[in-house]
């Protein structure tokens, strides 16, 4: 969810509003608007925007960030005339989005990236400013010099040995060239810390990768994540495996445009493992987990595989462990062809709405094949790929099924004198762990609280 | 107890206690960590036993536990060479004399198994030969991980009453850090290191000793050594011995509770005399390393299972009997495996069965692996004699030891095999699955030995004899003091050594003693033995002759009656000896 100021949610929750976007570049003295703001230097020049489209590929630890590409009216050929005292490409560029009568320091941020292109447009009326994200910069080849100093070769090697999320930041800065200020640390860190805490993985690398490639089949891919870019241009990450549930977002039948389409996720019941890759020329790898979701296979009769190869993942180190959590995650969302919504068209409200992101939908118009009725009523749904359209002011987004969020635990380590469940109170029972009988109860019936 | 099998293969974390800090999300990823590390601790190291020989690799070895496949450098190679003797034959090459000097190696960062025996002939100037005879033992050491798993801080262990560990209870603080400590110390808990080569007066230092996981530096006290023979010539250089070494004899090593490495090759110089070169002899060091901080004492520890990890995904629930056996899971990784000895054996012992002195538990034979070195090749009394040949194993059935040191004087024999000693130690896994325990080919000492095997103008040509007969005529006995025989050395001759015990000696008289005559053996003036006739031994002659003694050109061997006996009558033997 991006950050927004709260002048800005507050405008936000009504459906009828008219979207201002401001397009600031740096070094440049003009900035581009949409809509006559009556502020000195701010020129409402802009014709039209295509749509800002990012697509997560989920399995495969990455995304694209399609672009932010905006056509501006060559007014009286200033646009023109300013040529020849700024270089457009390379330079920064942010979009931020607010409403009329809003302070601009409250305006919200969307995008933040660099010119690429600037091509004429329109009979050579207009410019059309094709910006990128800063991910660009992840085509570099990176680990260049072995553990010796010498190239990287195969006797010459890097090695690598930490947790997978430090050998990202890592790489982002010292291989890279990234300054940290340019990377979503904070989340980084929080898995690190959180969920991944004491995950170790071990490379030897003997051939230089690309950045891109490594870290979104080598680091990502295996921890069940994906790179993205995020609205400050900074480089972000998002796994399945969750530590914020909380959904940031209700839809309904209205906030929602159109009644959105159900559809069932490919089906995902079997996952393979690869790893304690050999290091040296065969690059084999010793260790396979194969890892089934037996209730969906047991349902369908039907196979659905995904693959991950990790050079850097250990059985020695907990790198099973990694496969069954990871795997456990897919099938949950995937396993049982859940329901998923390749679009839902939804008011400009949900603007905010980053990929990762749990919101939940209630609709008496869409379908609940497990209950075998019409309707859900707050269910779970993450957020994968997510568009802009700048022009209408509507935001798209695919969602794929995360209601089994709704039926795992909260449940907290007590402290030290805490009584057993017979004896605790209904707040302690509410906040705590209880271990219970095979049965999942406890001695007087209750059911046992579920593990986070 | 059925072998222990894993269905999956468990791995290690440096999981920090703080995530069960009171208050914390209870997360199940967070105790099936913890149950990996404890599971971890009970496959962290791992024993395969094979033979090679020269030119071998040792193959990357596979878990009969969980399947797990070893990488090189998850690998030590502890060797030994349990049989001198060439593979196919069994035997020496007929002609090639006595060893000379041996090197033996397994290479640590390929598994690459070496065998070098030379051998070499009496005498000045005698014949040399290479080869790569030798039956290698060795004994890979599986520690997952070794060189990439970070531990810190070190962890402890803590005892955990099983009482917080039941339906109802709270999981709390207290319980998820000690579940946490035990798991991990557990998994690091025991360790095997490879400290280096030594000769003899050096000293295995600490800082070999130094875990990789934490840097924790143990102490000698927590160190059970064993040795692999390098080489058997100067320590410091592989080379051939010089001409006027000789021949090898017995080697011998031992490291005592401080470290301190005492190494020992003897020779047998051309002259035949006993030689102890200075500075002879290179050994490997490794360490069987137990952290002092083990418990002294724990309920008995033997009820391993594996629990898994899909019992603690989100959504599923923290049951008691699974906690229950990660905590016994954690408490037998503790114990796992158990590491018995130094101990030395001779021929004809039996290792006994050990208990643990921590928790009583009495292991059964096919939970032991026995690592043994050969600590003493001693062949022969007093300071030995030239080594042909040995060879030995340990019934892995039955703990039995048989060793054997043979011994070349004029012949080659190996009737002094409980002179010898090996160096086991026992490392002990409970619940063990079936691990191959191979032996060498046998040893074939051809049944003509002293013909067949002995070097033709080594043998016959080197034999020196010394006969006498009294002859059937005469019909007294020797009187006392008399003097039977003078025999004086030739000055043609650089020396005649007569070994201890006189193999091959032979006495015998026509008509046997009533009570008992003896006969004094001099060098010069010197009683060195005795030729002793019993009324009870009949016509048969017993020599006693307690050390090998050398003479030079024109020192006189003599015979003297000590005491006379009234019936002996037609005493003759033959004393045989070799000449330089």
């Amino acid at each position: 969810m991006i950050t927004a100021p709260s002048q800005f949610l507050t405008a936000n929750v009504e459906l009828q509003k008219k979207p201002i976007f401001l397009v600031t570049i740096s070094n440049y003295s003009r900035v581009f608007t949409n809509y006559a703001t009556g502020i000195a230097g701010q020129y409402d020049w802009i014709d039209s925007f295509d749509d800002v489209t990012l697509t997560v590929s989920e399995f495969d630890g990455g995304s694209d960030l399609g672009g932010f590409n905006f056509t501006v009216q060559d007014f009286q050929g200033l646009i023109t005339a300013d040529f020849p005292s700024i270089v457009f490409e390379g330079q920064a560029v942010t979009l931020k989005t607010g409403f009329v009568g809003m302070n601009q320091s409250d305006f919200l941020l969307l995008f933040t990236g660099v010119i690429d292109t600037v091509a004429s447009a329109n009979g050579n009326l207009s410019y059309t400013f094709n910006c990128i994200d800063t991910s660009q910069i992840l085509t570099k080849v990176i680990y260049t010099a072995g553990d010796d100093g010498f190239a990287t070769s195969k006797d010459h090697p890097r090695t690598l040995n930490g947790h997978p999320l430090d050998i990202l930041t890592a790489a982002l800065i010292n291989e890279i060239g990234l300054d940290s200020s340019a990377i979503n640390l904070t989340k980084i860190n929080s898995y690190r810390d959180g969920l991944f805490i004491a995950q170790q993985f071990s490379f030897t690398i003997e051939s230089p990768p690309q950045a891109k490639d490594f870290l979104e089949k080598q680091i990502l891919k295996p921890l069940g994540g994906y790179l993205w870019t995020n609205n400050e241009g900074k480089i972000d990450v998002n796994f399945f495996y969750k530590d914020v549930r909380d959904s940031v977002l209700s839809l309904n039948d209205d906030n929602m445009v159109g009644v959105p389409l159900a559809g069932q996720t490919d089906l995902l019941n079997q996952v393979s493992y690869r790893f304690d890759q050999q290091a040296g020329s065969s690059g084999d790898f010793m260790t396979e987990a194969v890892q089934n979701y037996e209730a969906s296979i047991d349902l369908y009769n039907q196979y659905g595989q995904q693959i991950v190869e990790s050079a850097g993942m250990r059985a020695g180190l907990q790198g099973v462990f990694l496969a069954v959590m990871v795997s456990n995650v897919f099938f949950q969302r995937f396993g049982l062809k859940n329901l998923t919504f390749p679009e839902v068209i939804v008011h400009w409200s949900a603007c905010c709405v980053d990929p990762g992101d749990i919101i939940d939908m209630s609709s008496e118009f869409v379908p609940d094949r497990m209950r075998g009725v019409m309707g859900i009523s707050a269910m779970l749904f993450e957020v994968f790929d997510r568009t802009w359209d700048l022009n209408n002011g509507l935001v798209k987004l695919r969602l794929v099924d995360a209601s089994y969020l709704s039926r795992i635990g909260t449940a907290k380590v007590a402290p030290d004198g805490t009584p057993a469940w017979t004896s605790a109170s209904g707040s302690q029972k509410a906040t705590y762990m209880f271990q219970c009988n095979d049965s999942d109860k406890y001695s007087d019936g209750a059911n046992a609280v579920k593990l986070p | 107890m059925p072998p222990i099998l894993l269905t999956q293969i468990p791995g290690f974390a440096n999981l920090p206690d703080s995530v069960f800090d009171a208050n914390q999300t209870a997360f199940g990823a967070m105790i099936a960590r913890v149950s990996e590390n404890a599971e971890f601790g009970m496959v962290n190291i791992e024993i395969f036993p094979d033979m090679f020989g020269n030119g071998d690799t040792v193959p990357l070895p596979v878990s009969p536990i969980d399947g797990y496949v070893y990488s090189r450098d998850e690998l030590l190679y502890i060797w030994n060479p349990d049989l001198s003797t060439n593979k196919q034959t069994g035997w020496i090459e007929s002609g090639s004399g006595s060893l000379f000097f041996c090197a033996w190696y397994v290479d640590q960062s390929t598994g690459q198994v070496y065998s070098l025996e030379w051998y070499r002939n009496n005498g000045s100037g005698g014949s040399r030969t290479q080869t790569n005879d030798g039956q290698i033992h060795v004994y890979t050491i599986g520690q997952r991980q070794r060189h990439n798993i970070i531990v810190s801080p070190t962890p402890s262990f803590n005892a955990i009453s099983e009482g917080n560990i039941s339906t109802n209870q709270p999981l709390t603080q207290s319980l998820g850090h000690a579940l946490n400590g035990n798991a991990k110390f557990g998994a690091i808990n025991r360790e095997v290191f490879y400290c280096g080569e030594f000769v003899n007066g050096q000293t295995v230092s600490r800082s070999t000793l130094t875990s990789s996981y934490d840097g924790y530096e143990y102490n000698y006290s927590e160190c059970k050594f064993i040795a692999c023979w390098r080489w058997t010539t100067q320590g410091s250089t592989l080379v051939q011995p010089p001409e006027d070494y000789g021949q090898l004899g017995p080697f011998s090593w031992s490291i005592n509770s401080s470290g301190a490495v005492t190494v020992q090759v003897i020779t047998n110089d051309n002259d035949g005399n006993v030689t102890f070169p200075s500075g002879y002899g290179r050994i490997s060091v490794f360490a069987f390393a137990v952290r002092s901080a083990t418990p002294g004492s724990l309920s008995r520890a033997d009820s391993f299972a594996e629990v898994l990890l899909q019992d603690f995904m989100p959504g599923g629930t923290e049951r008691a009997s699974n906690v229950l056996q990660v905590k016994r899971n954690a408490d037998e990784a503790v114990l796992t495996p158990e590491f018995f000895g130094p101990t030395d054996y001779g021929n004809g012992d039996t290792i006994p069965v050990p208990t643990s002195p921590v928790d009583g538990y009495t292991y059964d034979r096919s939970e032991l692996t026995y690592i043994w070195s050969w600590s003493n090749t001693m062949n022969y009394t007093g300071n030995g004699g030239r080594l042909p040949v040995f060879y030995g194993t340990v019934n892995q059935s039955t703990g039995a030891v048989a060793i054997n040191c043979w011994h070349l004087g004029s012949h080659y024999d190996d009737p002094y095999n409980e002179y010898c000693r090996i160096t086991v130690v026992t490392l002990a896994r409970r619940s063990q699955a079936p691990i191959s325990h191979p032996v060498g080919a046998d040893a074939q000492s051809p049944s003509d030995i002293t013909s067949s095997t002995l070097q033709q103008e080594a043998s016959l040509s080197q034999l020196y004899m010394v006969s006498f007969d009294m002859g059937g005529g005469r019909d007294t006995a020797p009187a006392t003091s008399e003097s039977l025989l003078r025999h004086i050395i030739p000055t043609n001759i650089a020396s005649v050594t007569f070994e201890q015990d006189l193999p091959g000696a032979a006495a015998a008289c026509r008509v046997a003693a009533a009570d008992h005559q003896q006969i004094v053996i001099y060098k010069g003036t010197e009683a060195i033995g005795t030729l002793d006739f019993t009324a009870a031994n009949g016509l048969v002659g017993s020599f006693t002759f307690s050390t090998t003694v050398a003479f030079g050109p024109g020192d006189v061997l003599e015979f003297v009656a000590n005491a006379s006996d009234s019936a002996v009558r037609g005493i003759y033997f033959t004393m045989p000896g070799t000449r330089a």
